[in-house]
């Protein structure tokens, strides 16, 4: 049996922190379900498994779940098993999951209760256990009642749930369902398949590996610096487990912190960010380090626009990028004694970086404009 | 500004004279009243007075300088900035009255400018100074020079100036306008602090003190700091606004879950419920009835068993009644028998405690009889005796009485007091005895007595007497028939112990006695007979109470059948048959309901009753619309809140937050830097300031120094003027206090210097009037050699009568006056 297992999908997601962007980032998570679908219908999967996530909130526009679900329906060969997460929780009241079900045809199933589901009808040995969310937060998890259901040993069991599971990912007031491995392990199920997490765990799953993290397909933070994952995992007769971790994405999200000292390590920042993978970075770039008045010309004028051009989209906190301005510079551009030295000095004395550079280019401004 | 040519036609007493002057020392030498004072005043009105006029302002001014019959001024002056070959012509003319004159001004370039007040302009723009400030620095022509620094102080115009010129030379060193430098760090201040309170760290509040938070946001002059604030704060409250939605989304969908849980189970419950309530009405209805016919079979069951058995004892109890009533007669007779039996004892005690009186009387009488009869009155006389005696012996005691005995041969000697105490004892032979005796004594032998009393006079009497009350007192005593006192005494004690048990006992026969007679009352007791064998009173009633209790229980029961057998006569006819019968009827009825009851369903156990079950059934119908209602009531508030939903989730936006709150730190540090560099300008400055005419004052002592000869080297100065000059023994001496020509010196350097100040690196022309005129010859050369050092760098032109002037100045033109 195949499955194509991911989650967190997190569509209708609004990015509003990346204003000019935001709607290219928040289409690009469509774009990657359905690129999902069409990579499960090309690897002839049996079986969908979206862990939970798949919408941000649990409070949808009508059209947007419709044009999900009709993504969905188009997966041709077995069920699309939809687990409702944290953040798109089921309540009888849910009016995203009575759009769901009202959009939905029926090989999609919402996997709202905490019941056993047979995959018999649709020919697969299997039998699902969910542990759907119901509130945004809860500091107890869902699955206690799987433990307690007899289980025919001669079909594939399948435990999906949504939350984290301490160890693998901080969950600091552990209100995100929290689940132990080893009440994952004694529950009785051959597998695991969870969402919540947006990094794949574990890194490189092997055969023992039966507690599997999808991580996000599509990243939505430098918090999940990769290129968007989702699982193929296959089981064998005998219930030996392949795992193969699928990249998914459109956009990367990265962090880089650099320190340049010179002209020249900027251009070598420059260098590298122009690669064409960049196109499809969103680049939060902290850059500290003290520059001769060329280089920090050269940042300004040159460097820093390429830059933008080169990443998808670029955060940038130069605010630690500083001129470099020295005692014995000061004595060649001022005269001695002078008011600009004077204030200039006092500030490289006592070691005040920032309002030497306030001060310095407060003085550049007004000798500009005589 | 230097002067080429200066042509006056006519001005004054000139007529017609045009002076030609070169760059450096220029020279106007001739007596006095040959017009150099003319052509320095037609300099001076041809730059610095207008020629349009007010007739008055042309009467004060010019007037003087009108040709004597003529009506017009004329001044036509050749002036260039550096190149004596690129001229500016100004040409001025006055005329009396309201602005006649005019003035031309021809450029070098050619263009000629006739409007006065741009004339006028332009000259001012190519002189190096305010008018003001040439007219008294470059161009005063008073004589004594020292009088420009009296003159120079009372013109704050040209002190301003003065400083305004030092200030911009320090203030301007490197390249930059402090004061723009000033402007600019306010107003980045301004534009980064505005309406923000950097000590709180928060919006200033308004002039009502209001807060201006975000929920009041200020609207004007919003510093860079606050928006970013304004940003994050708003960021702030948009976030926990989505938090608050998701908590309360979170809170509602859960209180809606539970809720619809509680509902389906009581919709369950009813329904389960609900189908039986008719059957367990009728239910209800039969088990009352049977419940009626139960009471009443069971009556009927026990009349039928009573009746025949009330008959009975009926007939058995009535004799035993009456047996009762018997017994209880003879108790209430034993009873008054018993109250009699009580006198009598009481009777016989007292009859009994009175003989036992009378026996303690007749033993304490006899007691008595048989006493000594020895009274109180005898132990008195007694006494008295015994005094008399004690006292007797005493005085013959008082006289003693020594006796010597010598044996003559063995023998035994008593001898013997006044008290007949004796003692003996056994002499020997030659053997001595000696004896000491009070007022009498007996010596006793085998042979002899001799008997030894005191010879004082009276002694002899009262021996006698002793003897005598002894004899009385043995007579007494003899009579009493006792030994002695004490015997007496105790006699005495005895006889008076047996008078009072004897009073005690007859008082107390009399007390028991009372108004009754003894033998009285021993005949009533005689006659009273005996009493033995009658029970006590309280044993009687306590065996009355109990047999009149079962009499009384034994009636009531009685009473009762014999009612309850009336009314069931009553009732049955007087026929016991009647009552079988209807015993019958009730078990066939009670029969056909049980049979009825089985059909239908049994209460539920939880109930005790139909009613019960009926007030449950009613309680979960009114609690499941309550429910629907609640539930109605959330899904409505669950609408509401979804109205307002936020477009983002709390963490998608906690990123936005984070993001602005980093953003207002870093404006917060780039701000609290311009703050810094505030400060530090300000604290610069303020130092700066007092720098400001240490340039002055350097180039004043510069210039003195030069003009005596090093004697004033230091110059004490805190303002645009002078204060003091130092002597080399550093005598602080003011101006006023310095010689005639040391203050001519001094002021011709002060000269120098300010004119060198206003000139401020240009060249120009400096006007002197006899700068030299109350110096001695050493400080005239001292002074030329000042004039001569200023007159390479600018024009001078100096004015004088002193043909001496010649000798100590190198002169580069002389005009020579005739």
């Amino acid at each position: 049996m195949k499955i194509l297992h991911f989650a967190d999908v997190h569509l209708g997601r609004g990015f509003s922190g990346y204003a000019e962007v935001s709607e290219e980032l928040s289409e690009a998570r469509y774009e990657t379900l359905e690129n999902l679908i069409s990579k499960a219908n090309e690897k002839q999967c049996d079986v969908i498994v979206i862990a939970g996530d798949l919408f941000e909130r649990p409070r949808m526009n009508k059209a947007d779940v419709e044009r999900v679900i009709q993504i969905l329906n188009r997966f041709e060969r077995g069920p699309v098993l939809l687990l409702p997460g944290n953040h798109d929780y089921v309540t009888p009241e849910s009016d995203l999951w009575r759009y769901v079900n009202d959009a939905k045809d029926d090989h999609v199933i919402v996997l709202g209760e905490k019941a056993p589901k047979s995959l018999g009808d649709y020919d697969l040995p299997a039998t699902i256990y969910p542990a759907p969310c119901h509130s945004k937060h809860s500091s107890e998890n869902e699955i206690g009642w799987i433990a307690d259901v007899e289980k025919d040993s001669e079909l594939i069991n399948i435990g999906i749930a949504h939350g984290s599971v301490p160890g693998v990912a901080p969950d600091m007031n552990d209100e995100h369902y929290p689940m132990t491995q080893e009440e994952l392990s004694d529950s009785g199920v051959d597998l695991w398949l969870l969402g919540h997490i947006h990094v794949p765990w574990p890194d490189n799953p092997g055969q023992k590996d039966r507690i599997l993290y999808s991580g996000t397909p599509e990243p939505d933070t430098a918090n999940c610096p990769h290129g968007g994952t989702a699982l193929l995992v296959e089981i064998g007769e005998s219930k030996e487990v392949y795992v193969q971790q699928l990249l998914t994405g459109k956009y990367r999200f990265e962090n880089w912190d650099e320190h340049v000292t010179s002209k020249e390590e900027l251009e070598n920042l420059l260098q590298r960010a122009e690669q064409e993978e960049s196109q499809e970075v969103v680049c939060r770039l902290t850059i500290n380090g003290k520059l001769e008045e060329e280089a920090c010309k050269s940042w300004h004028e040159e460097i820093f626009p390429k830059l933008r051009e080169a990443f998808f989209y670029l955060k940038l906190d130069d605010s630690d990028l500083k001129r470099r301005i020295t005692k014995e510079q000061v004595e060649e551009e001022f005269p001695q004694e002078s008011f600009p030295d004077r204030l200039l000095s006092r500030f490289i004395e006592n070691d005040q970086e920032e309002a030497l550079q306030t001060a310095y280019e407060l003085i550049s401004e007004v000798q500009d404009e005589n | 500004m230097k002067i080429k040519s200066i042509k006056l036609h006519p001005f004054a007493g000139i007529q017609e004279k045009e002076v030609n002057l070169t760059d450096g020392l220029n020279l106007v030498l001739g007596p006095n009243e040959v017009g150099k004072s003319t052509i320095f005043h037609a300099i001076h009105h041809g730059l610095l007075t207008s020629s349009n006029l007010t007739s008055r302002d042309f009467d004060d001014k010019m007037d003087p300088f009108l040709p004597i019959g003529g009506d017009v001024i004329r001044v036509t002056l050749m002036i260039y900035k550096s190149d004596p070959d690129t001229c500016y012509e100004i040409r001025k003319t006055w005329r009396p009255g309201l602005r006649n004159g005019e003035a031309t001004l021809i450029k070098p370039a050619g263009t000629e400018v006739n409007d006065e007040d741009n004339v006028q302009s332009i000259i001012e723009s190519l002189i190096p100074a305010s008018p003001s400030t040439v007219r008294e620095v470059m161009m005063s022509r008073q004589s004594g020079l020292h009088e420009i620094m009296e003159r120079m102080d009372q013109h704050s115009e040209v002190q301003q100036e003065l400083s305004d010129v030092l200030r911009q030379n320090v203030m301007e060193a490197g390249g930059m306008s402090v004061d723009k430098f000033r402007e600019k760090v306010e107003s980045e201040f301004k534009t980064y602090f505005g309406k923000w309170d950097r000590d709180k760290n928060y919006p200033q509040k308004d002039s009502s003190g209001r807060d201006r938070g975000v929920q009041n946001p200020w609207q004007q002059g919003v510093g860079v700091v606050l928006e970013a604030w304004y940003q994050k704060a708003n960021a702030r409250k948009h976030y926990d606004k989505i938090i608050s939605y998701e908590e309360q989304l979170d809170e509602l969908n859960s209180q809606l879950e539970e809720l619809n849980a509680e509902l389906s189970e009581k919709e369950q419950e009813y329904s389960n419920l609900s189908p039986i309530q008719e059957e367990l009405q009728q239910r209800e209805v039969l088990e009352s009835k049977l419940e009626t016919i139960e009471e009443k079979f069971g009556r009927v069951k026990e009349i039928a068993k009573k009746w025949p058995v009330y008959e009975d004892k009926i007939e058995n109890l009535t004799p035993e009644l009456e047996e009762l009533n018997e017994q209880l007669d003879d108790l209430a007779e034993e009873q008054q028998k018993a109250a009699k039996k009580s006198k009598i004892e009481n009777l016989k005690q007292r009859v009994e405690k009175l003989s036992q009186l009378e026996n303690r009387i007749k033993e304490a009488r006899k007691d008595l009889e048989e006493a000594k009869e020895i009274t109180e009155k005898d132990i008195a006389e007694l006494r008295e005796l015994k005094g008399t005696i004690r006292d007797l012996r005493t005085t013959i005691r008082a006289s003693k009485l020594k006796l010597s005995v010598t044996a003559l041969q063995d023998t035994e000697i008593t001898v013997s007091n006044i008290d007949g105490e004796e003692a003996s004892w056994e002499i020997s032979k030659g053997e001595d005895l000696e004896v000491e005796k009070e007022g009498f004594v007996t010596l006793k032998t085998d042979t002899l007595q001799l008997t030894v009393k005191s010879s004082t006079d009276d002694l002899e009497s009262v021996i006698e007497e002793l003897e005598a009350k002894e004899e009385q007192l043995k007579g007494k005593l003899e009579k009493l028939e006792v030994k002695d006192f004490e015997d007496a005494v105790s006699d005495n004690k005895l006889y008076e112990d047996y008078k009072k048990r004897l009073n005690q006992a007859t008082r107390q026969f009399k007390d028991e006695l009372g108004d009754d007679e003894y033998e009285d009352l021993k005949t009533k007791l005689e006659e009273a007979g005996d009493v033995e064998g009658v029970r006590e009173l309280g044993v009687i009633q306590e065996e009355r109470d109990q047999l009149q209790e079962k009499r009384r229980e034994l009636k009531n029961e009685l009473d009762k059948m014999r009612e309850a057998l009336s009314t069931w006569k009553d009732e049955y006819d007087d026929d016991i048959d009647n009552l079988f019968s209807e015993r019958a009827d009730l078990t066939s009825s009670k029969k056909e309901i049980e049979g009825r009851l089985e059909e239908l369903p049994d209460l539920p156990e939880q109930f005790d009753s139909v009613k019960a079950f009926n007030n449950y059934l009613g309680s979960l119908d009114g609690s499941i619309d309550d429910l629907k209602e609640q539930r109605g009531d959330l899904r409505e508030e669950l609408a509401e809140l979804n109205g307002g939903a936020p477009q983002e989730s709390s963490d998608e936006y906690e990123e936005v937050v984070n993001e602005l709150t980093s953003n207002f730190e870093r404006i917060k540090q780039k701000a609290e830097s311009i703050a810094k560099v505030k400060e530090e300008t300000t604290d610069i400055l303020a130092g700066l300031e007092d720098e400001t005419y240490q340039p002055l004052v350097e180039s004043f002592t510069g210039w003195l120094g030069e003009m005596s000869d090093g004697r004033f080297q230091e110059v004490k100065q805190d303002g645009e003027l002078p204060d003091a000059f130092l002597t080399p023994e550093q005598t602080a001496l003011t101006f006023e206090k310095l010689s005639h020509g040391t203050k001519d010196l001094t002021a011709l350097a002060w000269k120098l210097t300010a004119s060198e100040y206003f000139l401020n690196d240009q060249s120009s022309l400096l006007v002197l009037d006899d700068p030299m005129v109350d110096m001695d010859p050493d400080r005239r050369k001292q002074a030329a050699s000042a004039l001569q050092k200023f007159a390479e760098e600018h024009q001078v032109l100096i004015f004088t009568c002193h043909p001496y002037y010649q000798d100590v100045l190198e002169v580069e033109n002389l005009i020579e006056l005739e």
